[in-house]
């Protein structure tokens, strides 16, 4: 094997070091293991090192740093460490670059070209901690008007087509069991039945000792249908999904190594079997075929939940969207090229799909235009990284903010994107058991009930200093968003007007 | 000595000029017309709401001549380089409707340096599509299309006067105590955030409905974005008309039954809080709960009072705050029950009227009168006089 330079070095002080080999017990990666001839832990190998910071954080004397690996690569403003990197992999192995997390590409952030608006004098504006703002949000569909029908002198009211009831406009998106653990799962599962929203259960299944979460779970129904049983039909609304955000036009696959008894339960499938999620959903090859599924869903389910579609956010986005409402989804998620993933080609991963920021815009404008966009709810993620962004993705004209990094992080994750690994040391993107304990799942959902109300709150300031006490009133209200970044065509493809513009047409006053 | 000559009373350079528009109309719910005089007298006592820069009224019985038709009413402004505002309107009118009559409103003159023309095409449609909304269209592609015409408004039996000036100068202009009307609506106005503009004054109107409006609409966006799926065209510089076209989606277009219609819209604009509806009856909830969700993008946020006035589907005053009620609203009665006010302060009532018989809507809710009587004071539980009618 030609070698290359390694990305990061391991540097242990052994004046503070007590020899108590944490380090080497925690390191999944081989980069450190403990010497006994020498009773110290040696770094074996910086190669195998990808900076996921659990010795760092793990030893007891801050003997432990991590430092990028001290060699300089020639100059070169082409070909830089990222390239030569990837071509000496595939030199090597022959394969396509697995990769996991999302997009790590330096593309420009639209969000960080957005600002808010506040009121000043002329409204006032209002104090969230003292008057109420209300967050709640209910996803699923809604009719045009109400139906009323007058009967023997009383008016009847139609009942509304099903609808959840979310207590914040934020979810946590589509993570399966397999591409993460059990525990780290079953954390996330508490801590959305805990703040009264929902969670994704990704293309997994739902393992039994999840059913108990069924009411705030979407259920997801993939290319691969693992797991889709009646019992499962009984999750809080469905979701078929088309398109994932960090590879569009790809399926996955879970190798079979990693199917053991707990996947394999979940799932449906002979343990040891690959699982694999073919690109295209087998039965659905156009809009047709999609619309039918939804109808099969509706009645499988008893027309009790909403039926959802997740799309990747493409090119055409704004097209297939309307196309998805009018073949009767209730909901559409859209995946930002950003978005997470366990696994997927890199070269995917950092290429395929448009930002969320404009797609969710695009999908706004057409859908109000073709006056449908009030009869669904959009769910919009793909690298929401604070509540900023989640309030820019509503003002942008999503329902609901879906995350699923954040929540990752929340309970350990350091973004190493090593996950297709199986080797996580923070035992979240792993099958692996004894590696899953590393998750506590009471302190882990307690921080990712904290981190969803924080985010709960600060949409609610922001809605405050805003003069909105709801945020169905935020939903679209791009006027309250201006651009302040270097290209004017982007902020006329969000609909946003440029900061300092003053106002012509369409403005608030009185 | 002083070289400033002492002020006994306070310096004109001085005068208070603090921010708020004011509100205020008037009903007489037997019917009978009300001179324009009196009306004067209400609507320029609350100068510290206004500055200067706009003002107007709406008022309904005007025609009794012509009231079955629509009456078209517009600002006229001759561009340099095109035919006259008014020959492209009549063009544009020949074609989709049977004008019966068309007249040049009569104004003052001396009171405005320079002003627009006002004129008046009383209509009906030629086809039988829904008469309602074919004139909707009308008035929206002349404000859309049709440079230097703005269509003021287009209902039957009623007219809207405004213009860009103090609540006096646009009375006088107008010519208001030659007026008469069974119901009126004023409004002076202080703007902030949009330019003082003379189709920019209050009252804004589409079709028989008038509406008036202190406060900012902070919902805005995502209201006109509700409205353009709606087949409604924003497009006046200003909040205010968000606020007159989702009442005319919700109790009109919607088809909602006429009962309850006024219920629907009020609650549809101003919702309960959610805490507040889970407390609510179980049949009052399951209404409440609908008409928010499905409604959800015609609340209207932010701190406002407006007062609608409608002819639809019988003449009807209505006055509703938003649910923080962060502008001034007060409804009033007189003491022979002949008479329904709403203003935005208690002295404009009292200008005119020493009745002791007024109160202060709630939060949210709305205060409606319509020929023949107080339907709502705006103290009552939601739906509370026609909570047995509810299935």
């Amino acid at each position: 094997m030609l070698k290359t330079v390694p990305r990061f070095k391991v540097n242990i002080d052994y004046e503070k070091c007590i020899k108590c080999g944490r380090c080497s017990e925690n390191c999944t990666y081989g980069a450190i293991t403990f010497d006994r001839e020498q009773d110290k832990p040696l770094v074996k190998n910086n190669a195998n090192c990808v900076s996921c910071q659990r010795c760092v954080l793990f030893c007891p004397k801050e003997a432990i740093n991590i430092s990028q690996y001290p060699v300089t690569y020639a100059p070169h403003g082409t070909w830089m460490p990222y390239y030569i990197r990837a071509i000496n992999e595939q030199a090597e192995t022959g394969g396509v670059l697995l990769s996991g997390m999302g997009n790590d590409m330096s593309y420009p952030m639209v969000f960080d070209y957005l600002v808010w608006d506040a009121c000043q004098v002329t409204n006032p504006a209002i104090d969230a901690l003292r008057e109420p703002v209300e967050t709640r949000t209910y996803l699923g569909r809604k009719s045009k008007n109400l139906h009323i029908s007058e009967i023997e002198g009383k008016f009847e009211l139609e009942d509304l087509p099903p609808n959840v009831v979310l207590s914040t406009p934020i979810v946590i998106g589509h993570m399966s069991l397999g591409s993460i653990s059990y525990n780290a799962i079953t954390a996330m599962y508490r801590a959305v039945k805990e703040v009264g929203t929902l969670m994704g259960t990704g293309e997994g299944g739902l393992h039994r000792d999840h059913y108990q979460f069924r009411s705030n779970l979407i259920g997801e129904v993939a290319s691969g249908r693992f797991g889709v049983n009646s019992e499962y039909l009984e999750c809080a609304a469905l979701e078929i999904k088309i398109g994932q955000g960090a590879k569009p036009g790809h399926g996955g696959q879970l190798p079979g190594e990693k199917v053991n008894k707990l996947i394999s339960e979940t799932r449906g499938i002979p343990l040891g079997t690959d699982a694999l999620s073919p690109n295209p959903q087998h039965d659905i090859y156009s809009i047709e075929d999609l619309k039918t599924l939804i109808a099969a869903l509706h009645e499988a389910s008893e027309y009790k939940v909403p039926v959802g579609v997740k799309i990747a956010a493409v090119n055409n986005v704004a097209a297939i969207a309307s196309g998805i409402v009018r073949a009767g989804a209730d909901f559409i998620t859209i995946d930002g090229f950003r978005g997470g993933t366990g696994a997927a080609p890199r070269v995917i991963r950092d290429n395929a799909g448009i930002p969320i920021e404009l797609a969710v815009a695009a999908v706004d404008q057409h859908l109000t235009e073709e006056g449908i966009r009030h009869e669904v709810t959009i769910l919009a993620g793909g690298t929401l990284r604070s509540s900023s962004d989640l309030i820019k993705i509503i003002a942008l004209g999503a329902d609901v903010g879906m995350i699923a990094t954040a929540p990752l992080i929340a309970l350990g994750c350091k973004v190493c994107q090593q996950c297709p690994t199986g080797k996580c040391s923070w035992g979240i993107a792993t099958s692996d058991p004894i590696l899953a304990q590393r998750v506590d799942i009471e302190y882990g959902a307690r921080r990712v009930v904290n981190l969803l109300r924080a985010w709960t709150h600060d949409l609610e300031e922001v809605l405050g200093t805003m003069g909105i006490d709801a945020v169905e009133s935020f939903v679209g209200n791009r006027d309250r968003l201006r651009y302040l970044g270097p290209n004017p065509k982007e902020a006329e493809i969000l609909g946003v007007k440029h900061a300092g513009d003053r106002l012509k047409l369409g403005s608030c006053a009185s | 000595m002083s070289i400033f000559k002492s002020h006994f009373t306070r310096p004109r350079i001085l005068m208070r000029n603090p921010s708020a528009c004011g509100i205020s109309g008037v009903l007489n719910m037997d019917g009978e017309l009300i001179s324009g005089r009196k009306i004067k007298e209400i609507i320029t006592v609350m100068t510290e709401r206004e500055n200067g820069l706009g003002a107007g009224f709406a008022v309904y019985g005007a025609f009794p001549k012509y009231k079955d038709d629509y009456c078209l009413q517009l600002i006229l402004e001759d561009t340099p380089d095109s035919d006259p505002a008014k020959e492209r309107v009549e063009e544009f009118l020949k074609e989709h409707v049977e004008i019966s009559k068309d007249e040049r409103v009569q104004v003052r003159q001396g009171i405005f340096r320079e002003h627009p023309t006002i004129w008046r095409f009383f209509i009906n449609p030629k086809d039988g599509q829904n008469p309602d909304d074919v004139i909707k269209d009308i008035a929206m592609y002349i404000n859309d299309r049709i440079d230097g015409a703005f269509c003021l408004s287009c209902g039957k039996d009623m007219a809207v006067f405004k213009g860009n000036g103090w609540s006096h100068e646009i009375a006088d202009f107008y010519e208001i105590e030659k007026l008469k009307g069974y119901m009126w609506s004023f409004h002076s106005r202080f703007p902030t955030n949009t330019p003082g503009w003379w189709g920019g004054a209050h009252p804004f109107s589409i079709l028989g409905h008038a509406i008036i409006h202190n406060g900012e609409i902070t919902s805005y966006g995502t209201n006109v974005n509700y409205l353009k799926e709606l087949g409604y065209v924003c497009k006046l510089l200003t909040d205010t008309e968000v606020v007159a076209y989702l009442f005319d989606f919700l109790v009109r277009k919607s088809g909602y039954p006429k009962e309850i219609a006024y219920e629907i819209a009020a609650m549809a604009l101003s919702p309960p809080y959610w805490r507040e509806i889970e407390r609510m009856p179980p049949e009052i909830r399951k209404w409440a709960t609908a008409i928010r969700i499905t409604h959800r993008k015609a609340m209207a946020n932010g701190p406002f009072s407006v007062i609608i006035t409608t002819d639809y589907p019988k003449p009807t005053m209505i006055g509703h705050s938003d649910r923080k009620k962060l502008r001034p609203l007060i409804a009033a009665v007189s003491e022979d029950e002949k008479t329904f006010y709403l203003s935005s302060e208690l002295n404009a009532i009292h200008a005119v009227d020493d009745t002791r018989n007024f109160w202060q809507p709630d939060p949210g809710k709305a205060a409606i009168a319509t020929i023949g009587g107080v339907i709502k004071k705006g103290t009552e539980k939601p739906f509370e006089n026609i909570s047995e009618k509810l299935g």
